[in-house]
């Protein structure tokens, strides 16, 4: 395996004042703590790490920090095409409209409330819950639609804490979904990589909550080092039934972000047999796009579309 | 929402201690569960009635009156008794709001914002 520290980035060695991830789980390897740029400061604020007091209920509702023991025994099916996600208001459309026999959905669009912004921060109304009547519009008419649980930390980790409450996964199982992808809970580079373990765990967890619910699932793989990395191969090669597995993409704007994925990304081609959907960008890579396993999820084409439909339309009206 | 470098500046949350198996079952029809986000609120705003306070200006609060940390005499605002209500609240739960300072918004109005 390379070394974490091959990348040549600036690291701090203050991260063993900082956090003592590797004390409490062994599972987590010293030089994991090397981006760590501020103490763990235990407030749970973004992120529950090392210093948190009442850190074991966090651990124990992510089904412990073993990904071992997480099963996902269920069907996860091969995806081998570009996804389009449908855009909300492309769903009056006909579903003649999109060719693809398989679209995607965003998990916001069957929420009963958007996140709203208050005070310059996000929240999510207390009586949110999951609205399946987006997938009766026309547009999905007849296609087999993967819902897309990528979201933002608000919704996620709300959604994750109110799950019994609001029955989130028969609701999700009752939409018939083709496949469901995992949560993207986050991993930000430099925080607490006991926060990030319990965070890949409550995403596993996730999928395993909807197999025994036997819906078709494909996990979210996020890894910010390569400790992760080759937790994840080891995951996914003793899990032969699991085809297919998601990363988002939406967030990685600058450069570093981007390599850490296609280091990712990498890594999966390389040891394990899975393909790979990005949800959001694709990577600037030759021999990514070239290996015939890595695909796309997004709502690109059908904006673009859109923009030269609009174009059209005003072009028509002006001649008009 | 990432395996990134930075967060979005509004997507932050205090991460609510994880409920008990079964419990604010909302099938049981009683109230959904309360998060501690939409209770205490990471940061809270209050308006300033004098506009001329440069941004990053540290506040204090003296009862209802927010004042100027540098001189604690000025008065820049005043907090109504609904935000009083929830800073007290919240410091029943043990959390504070131990930083006030001046923000601008995209419209140039300024806040006193209190940061946990």
């Amino acid at each position: 395996m390379r070394s974490f520290l091959s990348n040549g980035d600036q690291t701090s060695l203050l991260g063993n004042l900082y956090c003592d991830a590797d004390f409490v789980s062994e599972l987590i390897a010293a030089d994991e703590k090397v981006m760590i740029r501020e103490r763990c400061g235990g407030s749970g604020i973004n992120i529950i790490d090392c210093h948190y007091v009442g850190l074991e209920d966090f651990i124990q509702d992510a089904g412990g920090l073993n990904m071992a023991h997480k099963s996902t025994g269920g069907i996860s099916p091969l995806i081998s095409q570009n996804v389009t996600v449908i855009p909300r208001d492309w769903f009056d459309r006909p579903a003649s409209s999109i060719e693809d026999d398989i679209v995607g959905i965003r998990l916001g669009d069957i929420l009963s409330k958007q996140p709203r912004r208050r005070w310059g921060t996000l929240t999510l109304s207390d009586d949110v819950h999951v609205d399946l009547s987006a997938l009766s519009s026309p547009v999905f008419q007849g296609k087999q639609v993967i819902l897309f649980c990528s979201d933002v930390d608000v919704v996620i980790e709300g959604l994750w804490w109110r799950r019994n409450a609001i029955g989130l996964f028969e609701a999700i199982a009752a939409g018939g979904f083709y496949a469901v992808s995992a949560m993207n809970f986050s991993l930000f580079i430099g925080e607490c990589p006991l926060g990030q373990l319990i965070n890949i765990n409550k995403s596993l967890a996730f999928c395993d909550a909807l197999s025994n619910l036997d819906v078709p699932v494909l996990p979210h793989v996020y890894a910010v080092n390569d400790h992760q990395r080759a937790k994840w191969v080891e995951y996914l090669n003793q899990r032969p039934t699991i085809k297919t597995i998601v990363i988002n993409t939406q967030l990685q704007r600058d450069r570093y972000s981007m390599r850490e994925v296609a280091l990712t990304v990498k890594e999966l081609l390389e040891h394990t047999h899975v393909n790979v959907l990005l949800n959001g960008r694709q990577l600037r890579s030759d021999t990514v796009n070239s290996s015939g396993r890595v695909f796309t999820a997004n709502q690109s084409g059908l904006k673009k579309r859109a923009i030269i439909e609009n174009a059209l339309k005003r072009e028509s009206a002006l001649s008009a | 929402m990432g395996s990134s470098v930075n967060r979005k500046t509004a997507d932050r949350l205090r991460i609510n201690r994880p409920m008990e198996s079964g419990a604010g079952t909302g099938s049981a029809g009683g109230p959904p569960p309360q998060d501690i986000n939409n209770t205490c609120p990471l940061t809270i705003h209050v308006k300033l009635v004098r506009q001329d306070v440069a941004a990053d200006t540290s506040l204090v609060l003296d009862g209802n009156s927010l004042r100027l940390a540098a001189d604690g005499s000025t008065e820049v605002a005043s907090v109504t008794s609904q935000v009083m209500k929830t800073l007290q609240t919240c410091l029943g739960m043990g959390i504070s709001y131990p930083k006030i300072r001046v923000v601008i918004d995209k419209q140039g109005v300024r806040y006193a914002e209190f940061s946990q």
